[in-house]
């Protein structure tokens, strides 16, 4: 309704729109799909609570990306997290193959992880991962070296380049 | 290749949760979304964290809000910290119960009040102030309203008046002077009272309590009502001379109704809120006179203001009378603006305190707003309208969900839940479904949003994927529909409407991947011929409207420059003469036009928030905030 429910609409859309792809980072960070789900919500709650006003739909989409990698870093560093071992997700019911490739990946450091799932999955060049994480263009471009020289040690083929 | 089983892995991740699902749900039904707290904690430790959150919570409510039931003590969130006020029974109430009036005339005590009702006094309350070292009393009463002849309340509902002195119902020697000091409960009377607006204040030095921690409303002072008593009307006879002597109740209905005639209801100043400072209110225990007024009217541009809160104008359909401007604040109060920038709340009618707006329309010589109690279904949800000073208020249909309204010349087009559309007139009559609009399969909404435009026969909206979208064209007098222009592209566009005006459909097309930027201005014919490229370059485009000939425009990320050009794009862009601002401080962050006037919202860091109005050319810009 207008203003309220103008809101309204535009969280559902932007729930639509980009639930999966925030699921998808988060998990990537927290290798727990409950724990990734709560995240999303977290951000989503941002959202319902601020209503931001987004200069584009390109700002909207990096401006979620960017909140969901800052929450799971919070997330990473609490000190319950720091006293006790999150439990992973059981990827048993996945295909072997996929499960071998997405455990491998799951085992790379998580700034390793996020610059491989932005790469490959989102297609996100490198200047623009390093916007939406934070760091310098060549420090992306380095880790995605170092990730994929991990997975080639680990997976018949590893992840090529382009 | 494992970077494609990679994501065909991630893709079947995606379907073992049903959390967006959940999530979406908890949105319609408008219940915030929320965490799983319990979920991070092991199940062994459940039921322990349970328990001790219940404790917690009796902990609270026993130290902080057991207390405040107590001693009822009133929330006061306004107002500075050092302030209290409670309510207390049977006070030591010394002297006189009446305020002296400011000497007015008749036309300007009409004037002051911008509500005038009559109802029965159905409560009355005492509240103790203290504020600084001055202790204060006050009353409050509830009135059951039953005529309302100008203000924003609706007949039948009750309102809360707060009165500028104390009164002692269990005296029987009031002050025969005074007309407040004989209001009892049970009473009938006639009042003219003024909206408290954030800035209505009672001040002691650095202390000062907002009378709208109080009250929606107040009485000035002993003009500001007429009682009916023994069969005889009380009121300050010296106030009102052109009211005949000894009148009876008609004759007064008679008498205010003319007045409300003569009073221009659009230019109302609420300049006269008194504190308990006055010298004539002896009941300030202390007999302090340190108290003082603050004045309850903001001018635009007086920059004497340093509130934070964002300002915008609320939506704009169709032209408004040309005289005032409707906008709205950040903590939902509603303002109108005069010519002269002056601003003056607006409070929506509204049947229930529960309602909440969901949305105010400025449209012609009415203000159309809808009301809900949200996370759930109300029998008082529904579309409404007003006149632009509150008065005539109705409800035109019962209407509950998730829609946003548009006007045409005669009608109102309501689009729910994203794919339904509805018509009805503008007086609430001939409510009807147009249609559904395709929103199954391959057809995803995706481009459905906000910028839903119409004209008078024909609404338009964008429909599709990303690959492959299309104009579609709804009839608004049969419902029917039918693509009228397609565009297959394998680029990542975002297409939004801008405005339907003169045969022409504006709109925004932006793109923006892979390092590459494409921002275009472009508009169509209504029959989806000629579409036309206006202005493209290498930056995307924010803030697009299309007013009055001209198309007025932002490059994203160039925060401090507003473009104007004509909507045939005959001459090149330039750039609109901004008012002084600091644009090293402050970036705009929005732009608006309504009636007349752009509203420009600026912000510095995110944080700090301006408003500024100027007429399209840039010139005679001020500051409504």
């Amino acid at each position: 309704m207008s203003e309220t429910l103008t809101g309204q609409e535009s969280i559902v859309r932007m729930v639509k729109a980009y639930y999966k792809t925030l699921m998808r980072i988060a998990f990537t960070y927290v290798k727990n799909a409950a724990d990734a789900e709560d995240i999303v919500q977290d951000v989503f709650l941002s959202v319902y609570t601020n209503m931001p006003d987004f200069e584009s739909p390109e700002h909207e989409k990096a401006w979620l990306i960017r909140c969901t990698i800052n929450r799971c870093k919070n997330h990473l560093c609490t000190a319950w997290l720091k006293h006790t071992e999150p439990m992973d997700e059981n990827l048993s019911y996945l295909p072997q193959e996929e499960n071998e490739v997405l455990s491998a990946v799951m085992q790379l450091p998580e700034k390793y992880r996020i610059v491989i799932h932005l790469h490959y999955y989102e297609k996100y060049t490198i200047d623009e991962i390093a916007k939406l994480t934070g760091c310098k263009p060549a420090a992306v471009n380095s880790r995605l070296a170092r990730a994929r020289e991990r997975l080639k040690s680990q997976l018949k083929g590893g992840f090529d380049s382009e | 290749m494992n970077k494609e089983v990679y994501c065909s892995a991630m893709d079947h991740l995606e379907g073992q949760s049903d959390g967006m699902q959940t999530l979406l749900a908890r949105i319609e039904t408008g219940e915030k979304p929320r965490l799983s707290v319990l979920k991070r904690i092991p199940p062994s430790l459940r039921k322990a964290a349970e328990f001790a959150a219940a404790a917690a919570c009796l902990a609270i409510l026993s130290l902080f809000i057991f207390p405040l039931f107590q001693s009822n003590q009133i929330k006061l969130p306004n107002s500075s910290s050092n302030v209290t006020a409670r309510v207390v029974k049977n006070p030591e109430l010394n002297g006189q119960s009446f305020r002296q009036p400011a000497g007015l005339s008749e036309e300007d005590i009409f004037q002051r009040a911008d509500t005038v009702l009559s109802g029965t006094v159905e409560k009355m309350e005492t509240l103790e102030i203290v504020l600084g070292k001055d202790v204060s009393y006050r009353s409050l009463i509830t009135v059951s309203t039953d005529n309302v002849w100008r203000g924003t309340v609706f007949a039948g509902s009750a309102v809360q008046i707060l009165l500028p002195c104390a009164i002692d119902e269990n005296s029987s020697s009031s002050n025969s002077q005074s007309v407040l000091s004989q209001i009892r409960t049970g009473m009938h009377g006639i009042f003219l009272m003024e909206s408290f607006t954030q800035d209505s204040r009672y001040t002691s030095g650095d202390q000062y309590l907002s009378l709208i921690d109080l009250a929606p409303y107040g009485l000035s002072d002993d003009a500001s009502a007429f009682i009916e008593k023994n069969g005889s009307i009380v009121y300050r006879t010296e106030s009102f001379p052109g009211l005949i002597a000894n009148p009876t109740w008609d004759e007064v209905c008679g008498y205010i109704a003319g007045m409300m005639d003569k009073q221009p209801t659009t230019a109302v100043d609420n300049t006269t809120i008194t504190g308990p400072s006055a010298t004539s209110d002896a009941n300030t225990t202390n007999g302090s006179a340190t108290t003082s007024d603050t004045k309850n009217t903001t001018t635009a541009g007086s920059g004497a203001n340093s509130t934070t809160t964002a300002i915008r104008p609320v939506k704009y359909s169709g032209p408004p009378a040309d005289d005032f401007d409707f906008v709205y604040d950040n903590n939902g109060n509603y303002y109108r603006i005069a010519k002269d920038g002056t601003k003056v709340l607006f409070n929506l009618p509204k049947p229930s305190s529960a309602l909440q707006s969901g949305g105010v329309y400025a449209n012609g010589e009415w203000v159309y707003y809808v009301l809900w109690v949200p996370g759930q279904s109300s029998e008082e949800d529904g579309i409404y309208r007003c006149r632009p000073d509150g008065s005539e208020s109705t409800m035109l249909c019962k209407f509950t969900g998730t829609f946003s309204l548009t006007f045409t010349d005669n009608a109102i087009i309501i689009k729910s839940d994203f794919q339904h559309l509805y018509s009805m007139n503008k007086d609430g009559s001939n409510l009807r479904k147009l249609c559904d609009l395709p929103a199954d399969g391959v057809y995803t909404p995706y481009f459905l949003n906000n910028n839903f435009t119409s004209n008078n026969q024909y609404a338009y909206v964008f429909e599709g994927k990303s690959d492959y979208t299309y104009l579609l064209q709804i009839s608004l007098s049969d419902g029917s529909y039918s693509p009228i222009h397609e565009w297959k592209t394998t680029e990542w566009l975002n297409r939004s409407l801008a405005k339907a005006e003169d045969g022409w459909i504006y709109y925004l097309e932006n793109y923006s991947y892979d390092n590459k930027f494409v921002g275009t201005i472009k508009r169509i014919r209504m029959n989806g011929t000629e579409d036309t490229v206006l202005r493209t370059g290498d930056r995307t485009i924010g803030n697009m409207q299309v007013f009055n000939g001209k198309i007025y425009f932002q490059y994203t990320g160039e925060g401090n420059a507003l473009y104007q050009m004509p909507v045939d794009a005959s001459s090149q862009p330039q750039l609109i003469n901004m008012p002084n601002i600091d644009f090293t401080v402050y970036t705009i962050r929005n732009v608006y036009i309504q009636s007349n006037h752009i509203y420009i919202e600026c912000s510095a860091g995110g944080a700090a928030l301006h408003t500024f109005r100027m007429n399209p050319d840039g010139s005679g810009a001020v500051q409504v905030n």
